[in-house]
């Protein structure tokens, strides 16, 4: 407790005692939940999470702090009254100094890297992300950064990254307490250095290594390094006549050594494109690459349609093979046609694999001339392919959307989607996944929407204490959400009723989000 | 007004903290547990009051904080689509800038890339910088140029690959928009994307060029679109 105060003080003190030109910005998220998680509370809880983000600035100079506050209430005695208080933290997360001038930048604390495309090391944040991690029942932002310090140099042809830090686990919250006499459970009881080098010799060209030394103990260390090269061929298209073609490649490989096994990690990706069509291909080939500390393109689709997200695939890179291909072609400016295919092998033990494929097809259209006055753009996409691992042996996926906007600015909205899935023969038989949101939004920055999640696969249950049983019926999901946002500074959102849990994914990283019946109301602020 | 001051938004947050925290952690130490024969009350009377105080001393130092507030741009590093270095305070010091948070995977985002487009077509020569900060990450970051390309977005885009100037400027949901002024001043915050933010937008953006922006005829041609 004494930290946070102290830290709070400080910045307090800098925004006191020279206020001429210095800056400060700010911003606040609160969430308070009433309800119960299915299979692990029997009665409502009470939750209260505020985050506060402040950021002190002057002169190049920066200091900021992540303060994250988390209350939990129940009623531990049947009938009684009186709530409870099961937990109740005040934690500051993330706190940082940071200087900058021209291409020289140096952060101590808290801070985001990443060395290459990711695949020896990324330290990034989720914002806007709040997770409740099942096992402690504690609400927390994810963020995956470092604790210790960055030194960066970016000069117009070459580049220089060194850091040393403390990654963090962050499947544990902050400031949970266990054992007997009780103590803070470590999520930061490891550290890593390493860097980043890169010249590029010509314009178009860049080459560059990346190191990470990582050390779980004392006697335990691990070492990764990779090298890269980044190649853009469109000056040579160009000094071909071909002014309309481009192109650009990518290649990293990266080595593992440590005294229990060895690693390697190919990624290799080009797209290119002519006109109105462009195209991205991607290969993947992870051997013993994963760690807490770093994060190699997955190569699968991030979808927008929530049934797609729900079910794509986590990259698991201590064994990990395949590719994607992607095709964009705009239509006269009015509409968008996207293919993707993407393939993932894992082999998780001699001679047993599994293997996630996918094949997506999508079409968005804005459709002119306006009808009635009406702007109205539609989208239609259907998505097929099979995922071994969850036990998914074919799935067809399709659905539609139509939005339209009156001259005033109101939108109407309306999405279906529907997926129908076989499992793996031995197993459970197939099901049904319907998903259907209408949405209406006013331009005063008011709206409601209404959403309907429906499956009948007989693994998804009510509460994971039946997980014995198979539960053959349908289950059902409704919901209703309510959004304002107002004087640019301030942004509420209510939701009441019944959410499914899953698989979310935000910025590329995918994360479990667990199930809610109740109500839920957020609110953010900026200063 | 005083629903719009930073005030407001702080005592807010700070009743968050006390109402949440302190008055449950008074009632736990007063009722639940208010037994003075009990082994111990004492002692956990004095730590919950204790408790009581860490939390008001943070609420306040928070509430001061944040009522010397002002919405203003912490500078950044950025490497852009062709790996040359974004430096904000280097683009401020040509103009505004507009900054737009986006994603291939986010629609709304998509939706408002042509009046982005259109914003950087008729005021780019008059110094504005439209710069569209992409946050898809490794997963998706070589599909960003073909993405561009193929819809005829021309615009500079930067990489932020692990979400560090997300962060540094409080955004949270996709698309965000900041207008930012040379002076470093934030003036304009919008989240998420509709016809009638693109209408705001562009008024915003008209303020700030009132020369450029007067023209009725390109004003016709870009509320068309809308």
């Amino acid at each position: 407790m004494r930290a946070p105060i102290n830290s709070l003080m400080t910045l307090l003190l800098l925004a006191t005692v020279e206020p001429v030109g210095a800056q400060v910005t700010a911003s606040s998220l609160t969430e308070i939940q009433r309800g119960r998680v299915p299979g692990s509370d029997s009665q409502a809880v009470s939750t209260l999470y505020e985050q506060f983000d402040v950021d002190y600035t002057r002169h190049g100079l920066q200091a900021g702090l992540r303060a994250e506050i988390f209350n939990s209430w129940r009623n531990t005695a049947p009938g009684s009254p009186l709530s409870q208080v099961e937990y109740q933290v005040v934690h500051v997360s993330q706190k940082h100094l940071r200087w900058t001038r021209g291409p020289v930048e140096l952060v101590a604390g808290n801070y985001y890297a990443i060395l290459g495309r990711g695949v020896t090391l990324r330290a990034f944040d989720l914002p806007g992300v709040i997770l409740e991690n099942g096992q402690f029942r504690r609400r927390y932002s994810p963020s995956r950064d470092l604790e210790g310090g960055v030194a960066t140099w970016a000069g117009p042809r070459a580049e220089a990254k060194a850091l040393i830090g403390r990654p963090v686990f962050s499947d544990v919250p902050p400031a949970v307490r266990v054992g007997d006499p009780l103590r803070n459970l470590p999520r930061r009881d490891n550290w890593l250095a390493g860097g980043e080098v890169s010249v590029r010799p010509a314009s178009q060209v860049k080459v560059g290594v990346t190191a990470v030394s990582h050390h779980a103990s004392r006697l335990d260390s691990t070492r990764t390094w990779s090298g890269f090269l980044e190649l853009d061929v469109t000056p040579a298209f160009e000094a071909s006549g071909l002014s309309d073609l481009y192109a650009t490649v990518y290649a990293e490989y990266a080595g593992l050594n440590d005294a229990h096994v060895d690693g390697s990690a190919l990624y290799l990706s080009a797209n290119a494109g002519i006109s109105n069509l462009g195209v991205s291909l991607e290969y993947k080939d992870y051997e013993n690459f994963a760690f807490s500390f770093n994060d190699p393109p997955s190569l699968v689709r991030e979808h927008s349609a929530v049934l797609l997200n729900r079910a794509t695939h986590a990259l698991i890179a201590d064994t990990e093979q395949g590719y994607q291909a992607e095709a964009t072609y705009s239509i006269f400016g009015l509409a968008t046609l996207t293919a993707n295919i993407s393939k993932a092998e894992n082999e998780l033990a001699p001679g047993f694999a599994t293997t996630f494929n996918e094949r997506y097809v999508g079409l968005d259209v804005e459709h002119q001339p306006e009808v009635h006055g009406r702007a109205i753009s539609t989208s239609l996409f259907v998505d097929w392919g099979k995922d071994e691992l969850k036990g998914i042996g074919k799935h067809r996926t399709a659905g539609a959307g139509i939005e339209s906007t009156t001259p005033g600015g109101s939108v109407a909205g309306f999405d279906l989607q529907v997926r129908r899935a076989a499992r793996l023969p031995g197993n459970e038989p197939g099901f049904w996944d319907v998903y259907t949101q209408f949405s209406f939004q006013h331009p005063s920055g008011v709206g409601a929407a209404l959403v309907w999640d429906r499956t009948s696969d007989p693994f998804e249950v009510d509460d994971n204490a039946t997980t014995d049983r198979i539960e053959t019926g349908t289950r059902t999901w409704l919901a209703v959400s309510l959004n304002a946002a107002f004087l640019d500074r301030y942004e509420a959102l209510v939701f009441a009723g019944r959410r499914r849990g899953g698989a979310a994914c935000t910025s590329g990283t995918c994360y479990q989000v667990l199930p809610f019946n109740g109500l839920e109301m957020r609110f953010r602020t900026y200063f | 007004m005083f629903i719009n001051s930073p005030s407001f938004c702080t005592t807010r947050f700070a009743l968050g903290v006390v109402g949440a925290g302190t008055i449950q952690n008074l009632r736990d130490v007063l009722q639940a547990k208010g037994n003075p024969l009990e082994p111990g009350w004492q002692k956990r009377k004095v730590a919950g009051m204790r408790s009581t105080i860490r939390l008001l001393a943070v609420a306040a130092s928070i509430t001061l904080i944040a009522a010397s507030a002002s919405a203003a741009a912490p500078d950044f590093n950025l490497r852009n689509l062709q790996g040359e270095r974004v430096n904000l305070k280097t683009l401020l010091a040509k103009g505004p800038v507009l900054l737009d948070f986006w994603a291939t995977y986010c629609k709304p985002c998509i939706k408002a890339m042509p009046k982005l487009q259109k914003i950087h077509e008729k005021y780019g020569k008059s110094g504005l910088t439209v710069l569209g900060v992409n946050v898809d990450g490794p997963r998706g970051q070589n599909r960003v140029k073909p993405f561009l390309r193929a819809r005829k977005v021309n615009f500079p885009i930067a990489l932020d690959s692990d979400s560090a100037v997300m962060r540094r400027l409080q955004v949270n949901v996709l698309p965000t928009t900041l207008l930012i002024t040379p002076d470093g001043e934030i003036v304009l915050r919008q989240v998420g994307y509709n016809s009638k933010n693109a209408d705001v937008l562009l008024a915003a953006v008209e303020a700030l060029f009132p020369d450029s922006g007067a023209n009725d005829e390109e004003n016709a041609d870009a509320s068309a679109d809308q």
